[in-house]
């Protein structure tokens, strides 16, 4: 259990304490049957108070014992998990996974539930359990060798075999979920985002009623799953009842009196046994998805250039089988400014992209990210970037952003609009400070004053990349570059190719053209 | 807390877990029965005691799996039910908040099941269990009966005093272990601002921080609320402990108590304490779940939109009467009356913001008016909007709609030009669209966009800057492909070009809240 390396101490005790717990438990039930029969065969009165006494204490010191036992393994489990959310941060900046989708998060945040199950519900409650077994089967030797064969055999069903056999319709269960969840992510996105069309070819009340039918499939996982606990349910109180029978059958004239002792001890050991059987058949399959988080990647330092350039780069993602980008040559000097322009689609940002990898400039990627934050922890990157909470207010005046102060809390990602993200992020690089800028759309969703504001800011920078629908500050630049379909089709001097009536220039008069 | 299910469900829930009680109380009687004769030496018939006690177990078996199964299954179904709520309430306006609804649906909800699976059958079983038993012991042994009787409103008392406090704190806390989670979350998603900024040592430094804190804060919460259960167990253990030596004290000393009392209180007792601590911590868990319902109700009881609001014109295409059109409450359509021609084009221009998209929307049924009347020729209305989405699907799907064969899809991309370059894909029209992925250009898009619609023949077409991506050479082409399709439709197309209204039949500016003529058509 190596991802349990600092919690160690606490593991142990609280195993230790869980046991303990549950013998004693098990024990106050014996020791109350045994009182009742021996009470009824004129024992010494001090022995019965004194069995009465030992039940209190036992009771007591179970209580206190769960107690303990709760606080370390809840401390340990919660250090466990705030380990593994470091670790997977890290992990999660050197890799180019994509995480801003919904279900992706959604993903994660049922895994580290896991996690958190992993440990208080599957692991330590099967261990106790197993623990408590082997002690009660070793005493059982006290009294007949029969006994210990019930014991053992109800044991080895309740432990081994039932978590076995569950194992393989647990984990059934749990894919059949995961993709139930999945179809029904993916087809809840498609509708909400394409209601506009679907309602206007009538299509919507459909592909509603095909989102409804998926759900379905989810109820009736919860279905299987409630059917899965009455089946193991009614299997261990089968067996229950089978060894209260055995028990009575078996030693019914050869120790009468031990007789109510041993039953109200095998049905408290039941009710400690039989919750921990489904958690263990679990057990496999969220342990392999833990150690897909625990692993350590090494980290792939980012390579540094001093020019951005691109030659004869193709690109496409993992998942495509087409070129996002074909035959791309870009040459981006110290102190040059180059805008990046065509259609929806044309691979813009794709091509940002490319020369982000390889640079140290401050960037406006398309998405803008903000975390649940204070204003400034946010612009400074939890302080990652010295800046005084005057400068701050200078900057956020200076934006139109004076509705907010430093100390504000950023609640959710709707708090702020594009507008104001779009900001609010270059507020951010400009604490940052850095003498490049690569920019994706600095100007989209914002008014025409606001727009020419920030235009004049960007052009302050030494070097600028921008992608950008908005042409209105095309002749301010020093080279434009037309994207089509993945391939650069026109690239070259503003002025120069403005001349050339290709499609920059298309571009800049039907912009210009506009009513 | 109200039980949000009917009474004619608890009524029901509780004669089945009455039912199954009751066999657990006579299994109990019986198992007594025969360990009273077998300590005791009593006469009994044992093989038939062991089988009233087996028949009596399996009874109470196959009862309250029946309760679990069926309240879990009734519960489930409300889950359903309530999604199916949260599905209907999809709308054009859902796209502005997708993420609350997507979380609604996939993570309040089930957050929230609980509450309705577990949380409601376990009071009502409990509460049943906990009248039963007491109810049982008056009649076995009285004096048991009355110390449970007497101890019991220790339990609930002890949560009034010191359970409902830190019920509240640990609420507290758990919406506060949420906004960490939240952080990490959030920090994993916007993990590319944090590799930009090279601020990965800090952003995690600052993780590691606020777990520790966290960690402590909690245990100190967990603390109180670890302590309270074991004061409670501390009570149970109390109230077994006088019942225990109630009856040692009358086994030994009055004599005046059976072995089956004895044994049957000393079984009952602990069912009836553990079913008291159960509805003490069930209580915690349920009022967490019902937090989360907060959250999806908020979105049912959002007012579905009105789609149904245009009546029936045969004279024109669409006919407004005294229309006011607002938007987030401001008006941009004030009392104007109009009308579009069912032939030909009409072309709408405006200042950007001025209203001109809602306008179209307010045509298409996608955007109630405020007042006044809007009247249409069909509701079958086809619709270029500016917006790109595909879901997943091919082209040959995206077009057709799965109502036209595949030489008509090629018939409409033959108009519209681009039937060659769909050829030149490996699968032609079957080509896959994943992701949003569309091996095609921005115009190509529009045009394909435009297909869709075009395929229906519908009597009105409506667009919003249908041109916008086209190069010269296809905007010519689109233009031709419009003006040969308006000979028999009206076509109403925001325009932001000035070519486009070259072949406009009519044209409105829409500014100021009136929609007036303007030139040159």
């Amino acid at each position: 259990m190596s991802y349990l390396k600092g919690e160690k101490m606490h593991i142990f005790y609280s195993i230790l304490l869980g046991i303990a717990g549950g013998l004693v438990g098990v024990s106050i039930f014996g020791l109350s049957g045994y009182m009742i029969s021996l009470s009824f065969f004129e024992p010494p009165f001090f022995l019965i108070i004194l069995i009465i006494a030992v039940i209190k204490m036992f009771g007591l010191t179970k209580g206190t014992a769960k107690y303990l036992e709760r606080l370390l393994s809840h401390d340990a489990t919660f250090k466990m998990i705030g380990r593994l959310r470091a670790s997977y941060f890290k992990q999660s900046v050197n890799n180019d996974e994509e995480t801003h989708s919904v279900r992706y998060i959604q993903k994660l945040t049922s895994y580290f539930d896991d996690i958190e199950d992993y440990y208080i519900r599957i692991v330590y409650p099967y261990i106790v359990a197993v623990f408590i077994s082997l002690i009660l089967t070793i005493l059982s030797l006290l009294i007949d060798p029969k006994l210990l064969l019930i014991i053992l055999t109800a044991v080895f069903i309740l432990l081994v075999v039932m978590p076995l056999i569950i194992s393989s319709r647990s984990k059934t269960l749990y894919d059949e979920r995961t993709e139930a969840e999945d179809q029904l992510f993916t087809g809840l996105y498609h509708y909400i985002q394409d209601f506009t069309n679907l309602f206007t070819v009538k299509k919507d009340s459909e592909i509603s009623a095909n989102i409804k039918d998926t759900y379905k499939k989810v109820t009736g996982n919860e279905q299987k799953e409630a059917l899965l606990d009455a089946i193991i349910d009614t299997v261990s109180l089968l067996i229950q009842l089978g060894v209260i029978v055995l028990v009575i059958v078996l030693f019914e004239n050869d120790y009468p009196l031990l007789i109510p002792m041993i039953i109200l001890l095998m049905m408290s050991f039941f009710e400690l046994a039989v919750p921990v059987i489904k958690p263990a058949s679990q057990y496999k399959a969220v342990k392999a998805r833990i150690e897909a988080v625990s692993e350590d990647s090494s980290e792939a330092p980012k390579k540094v250039q001093d020019k951005l350039s691109l030659s004869g780069m193709n690109f496409r993602y993992p998942s495509t089988k087409r070129d996002v980008l074909t035959n791309v040559n870009i040459d981006i000097k110290t102190g040059e400014k180059h805008a990046v322009i065509g259609s929806s689609g044309s691979g813009k940002t794709t091509l940002l992209n490319q020369l982000i990898k390889q640079s140290d400039a401050g960037i406006m990627p398309q998405h803008l990210d903000f975390y649940n934050a204070t204003v400034k922890e946010n612009v400074t990157m939890f302080n990652h970037f010295k800046a005084e909470d005057s400068r701050i207010k200078t900057l956020l005046e200076q934006f139109e952003l004076e509705h907010f102060s430093p100390d504000d809390y950023i609640t959710s990602s709707e708090y702020l609009s594009l507008g104001e993200k779009k900001r609010m992020h270059l507020i951010r690089m400009y604490i940052e400070d850095k003498n490049t800028w690569i920019l994706d759309e600095p100007t989209a969703s914002l008014n025409v004053r606001l727009r020419d504001k920030i235009w004049a800011e960007i052009f302050k920078k030494e070097t600028v990349i921008t992608a950008t629908h908005d042409l209105s500050h095309l002749e301010s630049f020093d080279y434009v570059h037309y994207l089509e379909g993945g391939t650069i089709t026109e690239s070259g001097p503003v002025d120069q190719v403005l001349k050339n009536k290709g499609p920059v220039h298309e571009a800049y008069q039907r912009y210009n053209d506009a009513l | 807390m109200k039980l949000s299910i009917s009474k004619k469900h608890i009524m029901l829930y509780s004669l089945i877990v009455a039912a199954s009680i009751i066999c657990y109380i006579a299994f109990g009687h019986h198992l007594s029965l025969i360990l009273e004769s077998i300590v005791m030496d009593t006469d009994l018939n044992m093989s038939q005691s062991l089988l009233y006690m087996s028949a009596f177990f399996l009874s109470f078996i196959v009862t309250d799996k029946l309760y679990d199964l069926y309240t879990k299954r009734q519960a489930n179904q409300s889950i359903e039910q309530k999604a199916e709520w949260l599905i209907e309430g999809i709308d054009v306006k859902t796209r502005r908040e997708s993420e609350r609804m997507m979380n609604a649906l996939l993570v309040h909800l089930e957050d929230y099941r609980p509450y309705e699976t577990t949380f409601i059958p376990t009071i009502i079983k409990t509460s049943v269990k906990v009248v039963l038993i007491i109810a049982a012991l008056f009649f076995i042994d009285i004096y048991a009966g009355a110390i449970l009787l007497f101890t019991a409103p220790f339990i609930p008392l002890y949560y009034v005093l010191v359970g409902l406090q830190t019920q509240e704190e640990s609420v507290k806390q758990a919406t506060r272990f949420d906004n960490i989670g939240t952080l990490f979350l959030n920090l994993i998603r916007g993990k590319d601002t944090v590799k930009n900024t090279d601020s990965k040592q800090t952003v995690t430094k600052r993780l590691e921080e606020d777990n520790e804190g966290f960690v402590k804060e909690t245990m100190h919460i967990l603390k109180y609320a670890f302590q309270s259960t074991m004061m409670l167990e501390f009570i149970t253990i109390l109230g077994i402990g006088l019942v225990a030596l109630e009856i040692a004290l009358r086994i030994i000393i009055f004599e005046n108590i059976s072995f089956y009392t004895a044994f049957f209180v000393l079984l009952l007792a602990p069912e009836f304490y553990n079913a008291l601590k159960v509805l003490g911590t069930e209580f915690h868990n349920g009022k967490l779940a019902l937090g989360s319902y907060d959250r999806v109700q908020a979105l049912i009881q959002q007012p579905k939109m009105n789609t149904a609001y245009r009546g029936q014109t045969t004279e024109e295409a669409v006919r407004g009467h005294n229309l006011t059109i607002s938007h987030d409450d401001k008006i941009l359509l004030n009392e104007a009356d109009f009308s579009f021609k069912k032939i030909g084009l009409t072309a709408i221009t405006g200042e950007s913001g001025a209203g001109k998209t809602t306008l179209l929307r307010s045509i298409l049924g996608l955007h109630e008016p405020k007042s006044g009347q809007l009247e249409v020729l069909t509701t079958d209305i086809g619709y270029v909007s500016d917006q790109v989405y595909f879901s997943d699907t091919t082209i040959y799907e995206y077009v057709s709609a799965g109502s036209h064969d595949a030489s008509k899809v090629k018939q409409i991309l033959e108009d519209l030009n681009l039937a060659d370059s769909i050829d030149n894909l490996e699968k032609g029209i079957h080509t896959p669209i994943v992701n949003h992925d569309i091996p095609l250009s921005g115009g190509e898009i529009v045009r394909l966009k435009m297909a869709r619609v075009l395929i229906e023949r519908p009597a009105i077409i409506i667009m919003d800057e249908p041109t916008e991506f086209l190069d010269a050479k296809t905007e010519q082409l689109v233009m031709k492909y419009l003006s040969e399709l308006k000979q028999d439709a009206a076509i109403i197309a925001v325009i932001h070009r000035r070519q486009l209204l070259s072949i406009a039949d009519d044209h409105y500016v829409l500014s100021d809240g009136g929609l007036k003529r303007g030139e040159p058509a």
